[in-house]
């Protein structure tokens, strides 16, 4: 018979997967997570969850630049945002930095100040095939600098 | 741009009146909140065409407007104009008085519109300029002058009744190309009555203009940087 105590795991307050900054919390310094983020709290550095979602709480107060897939802003933010997926302003948030992403949401008492772009890649110009008459000038061209290199030398 | 004003002026509230002269109350009604279809904005849309990417200065800065400017792949930059003549100048009966202080002015451009030389491909003036007093207009006008690109268009609104004096300041938010959302904020004085010749004259500077007179007493302005 076994008499190892039982391990009484800890459960944090916030949902499975989320981690959360609360708001009596300051930080300053860079966050890398691995998970959802819910930054309630006060924030000076940088914040990356660059595969999942962070969360500015209506408490939050980052100068940041925050990297993830899915953001959202309810508080203050200052410093640049960049969401591979999306970016939401919520009610009563006020953002001041450029916003790049690919879906941009912005709710009619959100205030951003600084420039919203787009993250999908720039379309690259189209090749367009020369037409026949400039081939044949073109492989002509390359005929006489064929021409002209000058032969190798034998030892 | 807002905080920097904000250290400067240090309340937004109007201060308490000197004058044995107290405005009678303005009693509360309710806000307009209409849609209008704007063939200046459309003329403003057709000359953006087939081009991606193009920085779009927004002094009205409607989250709206963001949006749709971001769906059609440009790059809005939205301003808090409006907000930033309040913080300088106030909301009250007085704020034209205010921008006859040459040091008032003088703080105000210099934290609005802040923005790098020829950075803007595009400007959404929207009614702004009708609230400014030469005083504050030429300054103002200047410096959009140097962050607008050479040959970007620029939309302007003024309100055509030469005779009005208080007007709806509106928020306007772009539904479609030729679709404008407005929402009344606030009334206002306007700071100089705008007509044909006015606008010509305050836009020397910039290059060749075309008029829109629309039903509803707006007249809206392309102007050509």
């Amino acid at each position: 018979m076994s008499t190892t105590p039982a391990i009484r795991s800890y459960e944090p307050e916030s949902p499975r997967g989320v981690a959360t900054i609360g708001k009596a919390v300051y930080i300053k310094g860079q966050i890398i997570a691995r998970e959802d983020l819910i930054v309630d709290g006060q924030v000076d550095g940088t914040v990356e969850a660059q595969e999942h979602r962070i969360t500015v709480g209506p408490n939050g107060r980052v100068a940041a630049t925050i990297k993830g897939r899915h953001i959202i802003i309810q508080g203050q933010v200052t410093g640049n945002v960049e969401g591979s997926e999306k970016v939401e302003i919520r009610n009563g948030a006020k953002l001041l930095g450029d916003v790049r992403t690919v879906k941009f949401v912005c709710e009619e008492e959100g205030t951003i100040n600084g420039s919203v772009a787009s993250l999908r890649p720039e379309p690259k110009p189209v090749v367009v095939a020369p037409p026949p008459e400039t081939k044949e000038k073109t492989m002509a061209a390359s005929a006489t600098q064929q021409t002209l290199a000058p032969p190798e030398v034998k030892k | 741009m807002l905080d920097k004003l904000r250290n400067f002026f240090q309340t937004d509230d109007e201060p308490p009146k000197l004058s044995a002269y107290t405005p009678p109350p303005v009693q509360p009604s309710t806000p307009i909140q209409l849609t209008r279809v704007s063939n200046g904005l459309d003329q403003f849309f057709l000359e953006l065409a087939g081009q991606d990417r193009l920085k779009i200065l927004d002094l009205c800065g409607a989250p709206a407007t963001t949006e749709y400017l971001f769906e059609q792949q440009q790059i809005p930059r939205p301003d808090s104009f409006y907000r930033a003549l309040e913080l300088a100048f106030g909301n009250g009966p007085r704020y034209l008085e205010r921008q006859l202080e040459e040091d008032r002015v003088e703080i105000f451009v210099k934290h609005t519109l802040d923005h790098k030389e020829g950075e803007f491909d595009a400007v959404l003036l929207w009614d702004s300029l009708q609230y400014l007093r030469p005083e504050l207009l030429g300054p103002v006008l200047e410096q959009i002058h140097a962050i607008t690109r050479p040959g970007a268009p620029i939309f302007a609104i003024f309100h055509a009744d030469e005779r009005i004096e208080e007007v709806p300041v509106f928020s306007y938010q772009i539904q479609s190309r030729n679709q404008l959302s407005l929402t009344e904020r606030d009334r206002r004085r306007l700071a100089q009555p705008f007509n044909n010749r006015t606008i010509d004259r305050i836009f020397k500077n910039f290059g060749p203009r075309k008029f829109f007179l629309a039903r509803d007493q707006l007249r809206e302005v392309l102007i050509w940087r």
